[in-house]
């Protein structure tokens, strides 16, 4: 069963270290269609998940199953972004990041599969 | 027929219309406002009193701008017109038009100004296919003093935004003024056509360029005057060389565009029109020419492509972990996943180039920072090497596409007839060919010493340097063609050799993979009738099978080859070869206006007396205009060695002397001087000599 935008924003255990994150400093809101926000600080590698809105400096904004299918690797985030399907204000190298992020462990999935 | 075009261009946004100014797109004209791979006007037609003006002269004032004077008429026969009408117009952005009407006579005068406006958005796709059909809807709108034609298919919104300073009576098809012109009057508007994308760029859209009295004034950026002066100064007694210089640095900032992954900074564009998007290899390539000239365009572009390097296995895209993208595109098609350039990665020696550029960077500039930051991106590019590009494990980095329609040949030469054997038959993939093997030896070296001296990491330096010294010691046998002296084009799926005389052998003399007791042999081939025109070597030598002097990469000769040929003759220490062949090339430069196309015709030169036009060949084109960045480099030997510059000329007599002052590096700045003492062998009158030792060989 898919699993839910809350569920994977609050749950997701980041690996230690993540490499694409080694250098990243900066935050995150993501903004859930009839969902709700998070604010998502990441500090070379270290993040911090707080269901509140803040001023971020890349806030991604879609609808929950769009999120849900860029996390699990079914829907392209740069192609997404290209339909209108998600906005992105701010960073865009920080949006970048987390679409590599994603791939990355969408590939690490199917790697362990 | 075809009218004569013209072009003007900021980064992505260009604009292709007839000698009148106007747009007016066809199956067979690609006119048209384009932006982000879309077009977004495909019809902007003025007319007064119902027709069409006739053009007396056309001004591309320069990259971005251009102004059109016309005169009312049916352009048979000339007659003192009593008005007549100037169009000025910039593009960046979209673009500004200032429009003015001009009574030349003391009577007042009544015209009717019409500019008629249409909206195909087109994927940049389509429009080079010419492909029909559209798949979403298309609406206008009329809001006070604004027209704004649009295409929406489900979320993707592209909206064109058509605004006149002066009063208009506006309608779905364009904009009317009803002007009174008094006796020796004159009337003007400023039109600004802003190119909409959807979601995030719609507060930042606007031209580029605003209305001011002299010339157009940049909204922001980095002017044109600002980029040349921060270039180093070129002086020669030969005027030929400041004149090159002068249009590829003013070209290369024709193709600067600034991503929004790396604000405020550029990075060049392939090539015009078909091409003004981010492509590795040739992003990484003519950062590579550029970087004693304009070292920070070597930063943004691997900054760029370090952050959209693959990160999975997505056979659609050709992607995978650790490899370097090959276009990246923003059209219709992309965004619906009808293309793969979201960003399609269908090359195998980007990879490879981003490595060397990292090195070279370092070596020239001194920026530890970027290489350290770079480390993770560095070493996924490594093992993408060793893991994805040597598919089979036999040594060598080889491509076979995993999208069906992706491309058939992941090299430079990625035309799908490209590699064939020298009885033309095409070689069938995975194909190794042998100048990637060559990228990847250099990599590999230039990689452990970053490995060593920035990483802290000997361990992974000598693993490298091994790998380098195995690769081209098995190399130097696998791809050597005894009966021909010269390195085979490539290796085929059966591991057969493709034993074509190209020129991808220059490629191995800049990596150094080649062994020194083979490399007068490749320096003879390349200086030969068979590969070399007159004018530069060939992408295919002559008597082969598959040989055509206006194919695309089978015997035309490309100038950013040339560059790298000079470069790899110089590395072996063929000084007079590596002059002759720059100055070959920044001869036939003359005959392009200065500026040296994507490609020209391979005829020998002794035949034609001048270069001939390849029919549809890009122009300006990145690595073409950073060709003559390379050929000076080359000629004046200019080499990093430590904090210093080491400057060691070979310059032929035909340049009395040479001078470049202000040499932006690790040093500072530093200037090289040279005289032309180098003896170039004067170009044989005869035609390219059939070799039947070689044409032997090929049929064996």
């Amino acid at each position: 069963m898919a699993r839910t935008a809350r569920e994977i924003i609050e749950n997701h255990k980041f690996q230690e270290n993540e490499p694409i994150l080694r250098d990243v400093r900066g935050s995150y809101l993501f903004e859930i269609e009839q969902v709700g926000s998070w604010f998502v600080s990441v500090d070379r590698g270290k993040v911090s998940v707080d269901p509140a809105k803040h001023q971020a400096d890349c806030v991604i904004s879609c609808n929950e199953q769009d999120f849900v299918d860029f996390v699990e690797g079914r829907r392209n985030l740069v192609t997404a972004l290209m339909q209108g399907r998600v906005q992105v204000q701010g960073d865009m190298a920080l949006a970048q990041k987390f679409h590599r992020l994603v791939s990355m462990l969408s590939e690490r999935r199917r790697g362990a599969a | 027929m075809k009218s004569r075009s013209v072009s003007v261009l900021e980064g992505d946004t260009f604009v292709v219309t007839d000698q009148r100014g106007d747009v007016d797109s066809s199956p067979e004209e690609a006119h048209g406002l384009f932006h982000g791979d879309t077009r977004f006007l495909s019809r902007w037609v003025l007319t007064v009193d119902g027709q069409k003006p006739n053009p007396i002269s056309v001004d591309d004032v320069n990259y971005f701008a251009s102004q059109f004077f016309l005169v009312p008429g049916t352009g048979a026969v000339y007659i003192d017109s009593p008005i007549s009408i100037a169009r000025q117009r910039a593009v960046g952005g979209g673009f500004h038009e200032d429009l003015r009407v001009i009574n030349h006579t003391a009577q007042p005068r009544d015209v009717h100004i019409r500019l008629e406006a249409a909206a195909d958005f087109a994927d940049l796709f389509q429009v080079k296919d010419a492909l029909s059909g559209r798949k979403g809807q298309f609406y206008s709108r009329i809001e006070p003093n604004r027209l704004v034609l649009g295409y929406r298919r489900e979320r993707f919104v592209r909206e064109t935004w058509i605004t006149s300073s002066a009063p208009a009576e506006i309608d779905d098809k364009g904009l009317l003024f009803r002007v009174h012109l008094h006796g020796h009057g004159e009337w003007t508007t400023s039109l600004d056509v802003s190119a909409a994308v959807d979601g995030t760029n719609f507060a930042r859209t606007t031209p580029k360029y605003q209305h001011a009295h002299d010339a157009p004034a940049p909204n922001g950026g980095i002017s044109l005057q600002d980029w040349l002066n921060a270039a180093p100064q070129l002086h020669s007694s030969w005027p030929d060389l400041p004149r090159s210089y002068e249009r590829a640095a003013t070209d290369l900032a024709a193709l600067r565009f600034f991503p929004a992954l790396a604000p405020g900074q550029a990075l060049p564009a392939a090539g015009l029109p078909w091409f003004m998007a981010l492509f590795g290899r040739d992003s990484l390539i003519t950062s590579f020419q550029a970087l004693p000239f304009f070292p920070e365009m070597a930063a943004t572009t691997l900054r760029v492509l370090g952050a959209r390097q693959g990160a999975r296995c997505d056979d659609f895209r050709d992607e995978e972990p650790g490899r370097i993208l090959h276009e990246a595109r923003r059209g219709e098609m992309t965004a619906f996943e009808e293309r793969p350039h979201s960003p399609y990665f269908g090359t195998s020696d980007a990879t490879p180039l981003f490595l060397i550029l990292l090195e070279e960077y370092e070596r020239w500039t001194g920026n530890k920072d970027l290489v350290t930051q770079l480390e993770p991106e560095a070493k996924a590019a490594l093992a993408w090497i060793d893991k994805f590009g040597d598919r089979d494990r036999d040594g060598y980095v080889e491509y076979e596409r995993r999208n069906p329609n992706g491309l058939e040949n992941q090299c430079w030469k990625d035309s799908g007839d490209s590699i064939r054997f020298p009885d033309g038959s095409r070689a069938i993939p995975p194909i190794a060919t042998c100048e990637i093997q060559g990228y990847v030896y250099d990599a590999k070296r230039r990689a452990a010493r970053l490995a060593r001296e920035f990483w802290n990491d000997p361990e992974l330096a000598s693993r490298l340097e091994n790998e380098a010294a195995e690769l081209k010691r098995r190399f130097n046998n696998d791809f050597w063609v005894p009966r021909g002296e010269f390195f085979a084009l490539a290796l085929d799926r059966d591991k057969r050799q493709v034993d074509s005389l190209t020129s991808n052998i220059g490629h191995l003399l800049w990596s150094g993979i080649v062994d020194p007791e083979k490399a007068p042999s490749i320096a003879r081939h390349l200086m030969s009738d068979d590969l070399f025109s007159g004018w530069g070597v060939r992408t295919m030598a002559a008597h082969e099978g598959g040989y055509n002097p206006i194919g695309y990469h089978i015997g035309t000769v490309w100038p950013f080859d040339n560059s790298i040929i000079t470069l790899g003759l110089r590395r072996y220490a063929f000084r007079a070869e590596a002059a002759q062949l720059a100055f070959a090339n920044l001869e036939a430069a003359k005959y392009f206006n200065y500026r040296l196309p994507e490609a020209f015709a391979g005829y020998p030169r002794s035949e034609t007396r001048f270069p001939v036009e390849y029919p549809t060949a890009c122009s300006p084109q990145a690595w073409s205009a950073g060709a003559p960045l390379l050929f000076i480099r080359a000629m004046l030997g200019l080499e990093p060695v430590g904090d210093r510059l080491l400057v060691d000329p070979a310059v032929p007599k035909h340049i009395q002397w040479l001078e470049l002052l202000g040499i932006p590096g690790r040093w500072g700045r530093t200037d090289a001087f040279a005289r032309g003492l180098i003896e170039i062998p004067a170009r044989s009158a005869e035609p390219s000599p059939h070799k039947p030792a070689r044409a032997a060989a090929a049929s064996a």
